[in-house]
């Protein structure tokens, strides 16, 4: 009966301790996987600059000395995100993430210049309108999170690869003169070169459920793109069309003068700190059927049985 | 086999099995320190100068109807260079933990812009030369970061994201006029910015190679533009005499301010660039935890 006994118990025992190493196993392999992760956030300028190739993005300036100018980056405003990521384990993984900008901050420049000499009295009032039209930043980045069941730490950190970045320029110009008065309108795109930036991001999530999370970070870009082309798209006179009229539709930028007739290249400031909250789902896991092979029974076989 | 040794059995099961339970004791926690150096390349870089007209790079004016402009400009960054770095961290647990670091800039990489025929005087006939040098001083970006880390026995990946605190942001400034009359003038100018909050943002990997010392090497990015707040001349020699009295009498300060205010003012202010992408590497070194000896008193001692 002891011996019995003896031997019930250690039967008892080792499956237990082989149990505690499959946990772990299973724990290890629930945190491996694929995810998808959505969200919003809002983003201001950083890093961000005052003037660029065409004169001041925002703010007003008078008579050449009373000026208000303010810091701009074409990349602020709401911006949406989506990211498809793996974790090789609980704490590191990688994500390719885009960020577009929904709805981008427009900046505005006016002035008021007055001409009194007595023999041309004559003043120009200009607004100037600038705005990033749908900014695209595609991010392959590494991700290290702690971990954890419910709340859980992260950061990421990447490269900043703009696909998009096209700045449209609205330009009024009214100019009075001895009586007369002439409204010039223009509309320009201004393309820019390509540049890879870096991106980064501190943020925490909270498990919903087995495969939700939610999450809230703050995130930050870098990148300045320079001035490429600045094209000439409509221009008119008092609501006329003077597309035939303008000076040098094409106007072409460059770091050196080895590309005739181009003007001297700028940056242009893309850079960004953000706020961003959103949602983050597990993907199942893809289970891939064994296939067994069927054993043929003879006809003698069968009849055996 | 006896009662005791069945008790003895069923203890020893249960003890194994709370210990494969439980996990090994956590010895991650703790300060550490860290030293390295490297160097820093431009990032988002500018290349236009208001006061100057480039920060890097060259220009020739044409002097005849027959010759045109051109140029040559360079992306700079204030922040580049040589890097030192130290820090103190502490970790909560294997993988996440805070960190005070310095970074600071022991060799600045110095800018150049040179002008041909920077001034013409057709009147005159006077042409003159530009040459004008730009280099920060002893920059040094004060960082608190969050760390978070694999926490691997031998490798070990690591990402730190924090604030960046510029101090010593002068740029120290020498614009060389030099025309065809023989006159020389250099001028010797310091650019004084604002202060504003930047961001680092790392990844790196380490290596242990004893039990307190570890190699690391990493890539950083600082994000960093700061506005510029006066101009101060602090030097002025014409032909090597010096004429800064006279001249800082009509040329005072020169301030540069977002708005004018009430009055016309000088100058508009403009970003100056101190992004940067560095490649560093150093040592860490993990400091010994202490630990609490009971003491045996005698009387217990002797008991035993």
């Amino acid at each position: 009966m002891r011996k019995i006994l003896t031997l019930l118990l250690l039967v008892h025992s080792v499956p237990m301790l082989f149990a505690q190493d499959n946990q772990i196993i299973q724990a290890k392999k629930k945190d491996k996987g694929f995810y998808l992760r959505g969200g919003l956030g809002y983003a201001i300028t950083h890093a961000g600059q005052t003037s660029g190739p065409v004169g001041i993005y925002s703010g007003t300036y008078l008579d050449n000395s009373i000026y208000n100018v303010k810091a701009a980056s074409f990349s602020a405003g709401l911006r949406g995100h989506l990211g498809f990521g793996y974790m090789f384990n609980k704490s590191i993984g990688v994500e390719l993430s885009s960020e577009t900008g929904m709805v981008n901050t427009m900046y505005t420049y006016s002035s008021s210049v007055v001409n009194l000499s007595q023999s041309n009295q004559s003043s120009t009032n200009t607004t100037i309108h600038y705005k990033a039209f749908f900014p695209f930043i595609l991010s392959p980045s590494l991700v290290m999170q702690t971990g954890e069941d419910t709340w859980n730490i992260y950061a990421r950190v990447g490269v900043a690869i703009p696909l998009s970045h096209r700045i449209d320029i609205d330009e009024d110009e009214v100019v009075s003169q001895s009586g007369s008065r002439n409204e010039y309108k223009y509309t320009e795109l201004l393309k820019t070169s390509f540049s890879v930036g870096a991106t980064a991001a501190a943020g925490v999530s909270y498990k919903v459920s087995e495969r939700f999370k939610i999450w809230g970070e703050i995130s930050v870009l870098s990148v300045a793109l320079f001035t490429k082309e600045l094209d000439l798209e409509t221009a008119t006179l008092n609501g006329i069309d003077n597309y035939a009229n303008a000076n040098r539709p094409k106007i072409p930028f460059s770091l050196n003068s080895n590309n005739y007739d181009a003007n001297m290249a700028n940056s242009i400031p893309f850079s960004n700190v953000a706020l961003n909250v959103g949602v983050s789902w597990k993907l199942p896991e893809m289970k891939v059927k064994k296939k067994t092979k069927k054993k043929h029974v003879t006809p003698r076989e069968y009849n055996r049985h | 086999m006896n009662k005791t040794s069945l008790a003895l059995l069923l203890v020893l099961c249960k003890v194994s099995l709370l210990f494969a339970q439980t996990s090994l004791p956590d010895n991650n926690s703790g300060f550490y320190m860290r030293a390295g150096i490297g160097y820093a390349f431009p990032q988002a870089g500018q290349s236009y100068d208001p006061i100057h007209a480039f920060y890097s790079g060259t220009t020739n004016n044409p002097v005849s109807s027959n010759s045109t402009f051109t140029f040559s400009q360079d992306k700079i960054s204030f922040s580049s260079g040589l890097h030192g770095s130290l820090a103190l961290g502490y970790m909560f647990n294997k993988n996440v933990g805070v960190e005070l670091s310095a970074d600071m800039c022991v060799a600045a990489r110095k800018y150049n812009y040179s002008g041909t025929t920077y001034f013409v005087d057709s009147a005159s006939g006077i042409i003159g030369n530009r040459s004008v040098d730009q280099k920060s001083g002893m920059l040094t970006i004060l960082s608190p970061s969050l760390v978070m880390q694999t926490a691997g026995d031998k490798w070990n990946l690591y990402t730190r994201l924090g604030f960046a605190l510029p101090l010593n942001t002068d740029i120290d400034i020498s614009v060389e006029n030099a025309f065809n009359t023989g006159e020389i003038d250099i001028y010797t100018e310091k650019l004084k910015s604002k202060f504003t909050i930047g961001y680092n943002a790392t990844a790196g990997v380490s290596y242990k190679v004893s039990g307190n010392m570890k190699v690391w090497a990493e890539m950083s990015l600082l994000s960093l533009a700061l506005d510029a707040d006066e101009l101060d001349y602090v030097g002025l020699t014409v032909n090597q005499q010096n004429y800064l009295p006279q001249f800082a009498q009509n040329h005072p300060t020169v301030y540069l301010y977002k708005s004018s205010g009430t009055y016309p003012a000088d100058n508009r202010t403009f970003a100056i660039p101190y992004s940067n992408m560095a490649f560093n590497m150093g040592l860490s070194w993990k400091f010994h935890k202490r630990t609490v000896v009971n003491h045996v008193t005698p009387h217990k001692y002797n008991r035993q």
